[in-house]
């Protein structure tokens, strides 16, 4: 038997009576009024979801996300060997502290000695003092045989007896000559024992 | 001018020893930040080992100074006053403008007192007529003029029946003098005269051998026992007293180089915290006060047992700092100081033996080599490397 209006009115009462209450009425329209926003909102939701269903099945693509990450973060995953390296870093911590406690005072006091100008420069005048004398002697030397290069250059003069007899007698030759023959004594001394 | 009348710790002397334990303590606890006060008027810091070298010609008096200001270390006070008074008791101290300063620890580093008036003479002949002294700024250089421009006669060295600082430099001018004359060729018509109060030329008998040796090589004529009392500088004649007969002996110097007694300072000696010679009077061993348990001392104004040296300071320094945090933190682990102290002896310019000793007299030296040799890399050592370890190591807490 089909319905009559007035029975499609009684089963609608309970909601009705619910529409005519004035909270009801308030939230209906605001959820009405917020009802845009949620279908922007629903409809964003849809186009990522897709785009992620999309890029899960292109293969191409997931091989390539996940390549590029193992490269970046690869780097940084703890091997067996670096994990192992940092339980011995752990072990030794207590004596590392111990060698840095004695080195950094030391290193304190060459950084505080290399900006103090005043030491740095007494140790300069210092270093100076030492040097000097030697680096006179050295270039003395130098000098000395460069002279000696060009005066042998100039004398064209021909060497014969004469001329080593003359050197012989002379008292630099001489005791040059001296200390050899007393250098080839002394040598040959523990082979005659 | 710091406002502050209150602070945690007070130290007495800015010092090698006053400016080495404020350092060491901040380094300790930077809680201490702010609450430590130095109280020393002076306004120039000098490195005195070094004036040695200055009375021997070798180095200029200005490296051996520098602004006091430049050296108090960053969170500490500087009061620049003298001390007049202790009050351990109240646990106070009182400055010469009547300032009253309160403490919760007291260290004493108030260095040693030159008692220049106690040789007749001396005070008003210093610097001049031939009479110099290397123990003081003002007339170290006179003591490379009277050796440079000696010509010869008698050159006198002394040596005080007092504790001096640097127990070694009344000699090592001595050996440097004997170099210089030898080298302007004045030696032969010299004679070098060593007159000290002591028993004989080095309490550690490793290195008097070597001393001795050095003695003999250099024809030096030595005195012991004979103390200067008198300096007549116009007619240019010592006066000593000989320490076992009480006689007095007088002899006339071309030149002479006079090492002053010395004692603890006047403000300490009459004050409760002096044993009976006048130090501060302090336990060997943990430098602490043996009647007033919040007071330390350190360095020459205490009757620690052992030569007043820079080297001893650097020892006990440590020691002191550690046992007065102990102290202060109510912790366990204070530290023993062995009585370490050190005497480069130059003898000769290019050659130094390095002593090194403790309480005991025994060598307590820090190369692997026999220290007792001479040694021109000990020189280099005296030279270079100590002023350098000075003032940016032991200054600054760290060496």
């Amino acid at each position: 038997m089909q319905k009559t209006t007035i029975d499609h009115l009684s089963d609608l009462q309970p909601l009705l009576s619910l529409l005519s209450q004035k909270e009801i009425q308030n939230s209906l329209i605001q959820t009405l009024e917020k009802l845009p926003e949620l279908v922007d909102q629903y409809s964003a939701l849809e186009r990522n979801i897709a785009f992620i269903k999309s890029v899960l099945n292109d293969k191409e693509s997931t091989e390539y996300l996940l390549g590029g990450l193992e490269d970046e973060i690869g780097k940084y995953i703890p091997t067996k060997d670096s994990l192992e390296a940092l339980m011995a870093l752990v072990h030794n911590l207590p004596k590392y502290t111990k060698y840095l406690s004695m080195v950094e005072p030391i290193m304190e006091f060459l950084l505080s000695t290399s900006r103090d100008q005043e030491s740095v420069d007494y140790l300069y005048k210092g270093a100076q003092e030492i040097a000097g004398p030697i680096q006179q002697k050295v270039e003395y030397g130098w000098d000395l045989i460069q002279r000696a290069k060009k005066e042998a250059d100039k004398d064209h003069s021909p060497v014969n007896i004469f001329t080593v007899f003359k050197l012989i007698k002379e008292p630099a030759v001489q005791r040059s000559i001296h200390f050899v023959k007393a250098l080839l004594t002394l040598a040959s001394e523990p082979k005659l024992k | 001018m710091n406002d502050l009348t209150d602070y945690k710790v007070i130290i007495v002397g800015g010092g090698s020893a006053g400016i080495t334990v404020a350092a060491r303590l901040l380094k300790e606890s930077r809680a201490l930040y702010g609450k430590i006060a130095i109280i020393d008027p002076a306004e120039k810091h000098y490195f005195q080992p070094l004036w040695t070298l200055v009375g021997g010609g070798v180095v200029d008096k200005k490296v051996t100074e520098r602004e006091q200001s430049t050296l108090i270390p960053d969170g500490i006070a500087w009061i620049k006053e003298a001390v007049e008074a202790f009050f351990p008791d109240e646990q106070s101290v009182v400055t010469a403008s009547g300032n009253k300063l309160s403490y919760e620890f007291l260290v004493v580093a108030a260095g040693i007192q030159i008692d220049w008036h106690k040789v007749k003479g001396l005070k008003e002949s210093i610097g001049k007529n031939g009479v110099c002294s290397n123990y003081s700024f003002d007339y170290v250089e006179s003591t490379w003029e009277n050796i440079r421009n000696f010509s010869g006669g008698n050159a006198i060295f002394t040596n005080p029946n007092t504790p001096v600082k640097c127990g070694g430099a009344p000699q090592k001018i001595m050996y440097l003098a004997d170099d210089y004359f030898r080298k302007s060729g004045v030696r032969s018509n010299s004679t070098i005269h060593f007159f000290s109060g002591a028993e004989s030329i080095f309490g550690v008998k490793k290195y008097a051998d070597t001393l001795n040796r050095v003695i003999e090589r250099k024809g030096i004529e030595t005195h012991y026992l004979h103390n200067l009392v008198e300096i007549n500088a116009p007619q240019k004649k010592a006066f000593f007293k000989n320490l076992s007969t009480d006689e007095l002996v007088t002899i006339s110097y071309d030149m002479i180089h006079v090492v002053p007694p010395m004692s603890s300072p006047d403000f300490i000696k009459k004050s409760p915290l002096a044993a009976d010679t006048g130090w501060v009077d302090v336990d060997p061993y943990t430098l602490r006060h043996k009647k007033y348990g919040n007071v330390f001392g350190i360095g020459d104004c205490t009757n620690l047992p052992t030569s007043k040296t820079g080297a001893a300071i650097r020892k006990q320094a440590p020691v002191l700092v550690q046992n007065l945090l102990c102290l202060m933190n109510q912790k366990t682990g204070m530290q023993k100081y062995n009585g370490y102290t050190s005497c480069p002896l130059v003898t000769g310019y290019g050659s130094l033996v390095l002593a090194e000793f403790d309480y005991d007299s025994k060598p307590d030296e820090s190369f692997p080599f026999d220290q007792a040799k001479e040694r021109y890399s000990m020189y280099l050592l005296k030279k270079q490397v100590l002023p350098i370890v000075y003032w940016n190591g032991m200054l600054k807490g760290l060496l």
